[in-house]
């Protein structure tokens, strides 16, 4: 998950490089102290002194093969990407941090190419907005709702309480108070509307 | 100044400055978890909040009240190696419709302390390595920032929210400290203000938390600097700070240390809260 680039060591120390000097370095030591020895002890003293010797040059040996790769060789971490590595400075101590890292360079994604953004001026106070405006369906003429809305009442009692549903290409009423029905079609005139005082029915 | 509500036609700009170098694997408190999956993990919870606010009705889809950055600096889990790296999806900068339309997965939420039910949406992944690049975090995410502050002069400022546990190690970067870099970013206005720099400072330590401090007395290293280039606090968010009962001074600055996750989920809300937003 983290996504870290270890890049390997560059390069291995050149075999016959160790093994001429492991044996320089035990027929020295030989010389210097164990002629006169016997051979059992002779023996060991120069198979230690050779592995020493290539211990020692091994590690004399490493800073001058683990150069930097060459720009146009293909690299082996994931996250190489052909830049030129360089060791990072140790963080916490802990061996499993410490790893080749990828210089300070160019971000993936989404980077400035060229920075001194702080050095432009302030930006213009009236830049438009269109990006973020939203679109906005039209605003309804009310002028038409006006038009088309009617109010309906029964017919025969003036009632406002109605039952509607489409009927064909009318409309089919019921009123709730008295139970007229009746139907009326778009465009033909609204059936004369009697509406008796209650008072006077009532007198 | 810093009155502007945050609508469809004036959006807001939020940009997290995520510290992914090593040193965030550290344990966070007492959390079981490292620095690195608190941070993660608040900035997915804010994220969320946004998204929330942002959808008028329930389960409704967000509308476009906020643009959102996420800046990752230190390990760089797509691009490799180090350096700087947005982690919404590559982009810089999101619109938050589509910060709500695709996050990476959607988790089950196990902490009682849920923004918005127990399924939390996962936009950020917590990933640490190398070091803290910081200042080439302010100078990446700057470019961006100026260029959304040119294209919308009259929003609220952009606020930019800094989540790290250390040192800077790049600093200086191009020729200009932290402080430097800094002040370049919050010098980034709109007619409404100047970009806003808050500072969440973790800590694997176990010390008082200070939120919204006066001082930088008794911070450890590097608060003082970081509590050096955290702006001050804008009234309309003292307000808000206040309005949820928050104790706060006048001339408190947008900084935290060592936050535990609900503090600092208490603190991101404040930070990013202007006002409700307009429908608009």
């Amino acid at each position: 998950m983290t996504g870290r680039a270890v890049t390997g060591r560059a390069e291995r120390i050149p075999l016959p490089l160790l093994a001429a000097s492991a044996l320089v370095a035990a027929g020295f030591g030989w010389a210097l102290l164990f002629r006169d020895r016997p051979f059992e002890t002779t023996l060991a003293v120069v198979l230690g002194s050779a592995a020493v010797g290539a211990l020692l040059a091994a590690l004399l040996g490493q800073p001058l093969t683990d150069r930097p790769r060459p720009p146009d060789r293909p690299s082996s971490g994931p996250g190489a990407g052909g830049a030129k590595p360089q060791t990072a400075p140790p963080q916490t101590g802990q061996p499993e941090t410490a790893q080749l890292v990828l210089p300070v360079g160019q971000p993936a994604g989404g980077a400035p190419s060229t920075g001194q953004w702080w050095n432009r001026e302030a930006p213009p106070p009236a830049a438009p907005t269109t990006a973020t405006a939203p679109t906005r369906p039209a605003p309804r003429d009310l002028g038409e709702l006006r038009d088309s809305a009617r109010v309906v009442q029964c017919p025969r009692c003036g009632a406002f309480r109605l039952d509607v549903r489409h009927a064909g290409a009318g409309y089919a009423f019921r009123c709730r108070a008295d139970g007229h029905e009746w139907t009326w079609l778009p465009g033909t005139t609204w059936p004369v509307v009697v509406v008796a005082s209650r008072r006077r029915n009532t007198r | 100044m810093y009155e502007q509500t945050f609508s469809r036609t004036n959006p807001g700009c939020i940009v997290f400055l995520l510290d992914r170098s090593d040193s965030m694997k550290q344990p966070w408190q007492s959390s079981g978890g490292t620095l690195a999956e608190g941070a993660a993990r608040a900035v997915n919870k804010i994220l969320l909040d946004l998204c929330v606010k942002s959808a008028k009705e329930v389960g409704g889809r967000a509308r476009h009240y906020f643009d959102v950055g996420v800046f990752g600096y230190g390990a760089c889990p797509v691009g490799g190696g180090e350096g700087v790296e947005p982690a919404l999806a590559g982009q810089p900068i999101v619109p938050i419709p589509q910060v709500f339309d695709n996050p990476l997965r959607v988790e089950a939420e196990q902490s009682v302390d849920a923004v918005a039910g127990s399924r939390l949406p996962v936009w950020i992944e917590p990933v640490f390595g190398y070091r803290t690049p910081m200042c080439q975090a302010i100078a990446t995410a700057g470019e961006h920032v100026y260029g959304w502050a040119a294209s919308h002069p009259d929003s609220f400022p952009p606020i930019v929210i800094n989540i790290t546990d250390g040192m800077v190690t790049d600093s200086p970067f191009d020729g200009a400290d932290l402080a430097e870099w800094a002040a370049r970013l919050t010098s980034i206005e709109t007619r409404h203000g100047r970009t806003l720099l808050f500072n969440i400072f973790l800590s694997p330590t176990v010390a008082p938390e200070a939120l919204f401090p006066v001082t930088a007395a008794d911070l450890p290293e590097p608060g003082p600097e970081l509590f050096a280039i955290s702006s001050t606090l804008p009234a309309s968010m003292v307000a808000n700070a206040r309005g949820a009962r928050v104790e706060i001074a006048d001339g408190a600055r947008g900084f935290v240390f060592n936050a535990g996750l609900a503090t600092l989920v208490w603190f991101l809300e404040i930070g990013t809260r202007v006002a409700d937003v307009r429908d608009r």
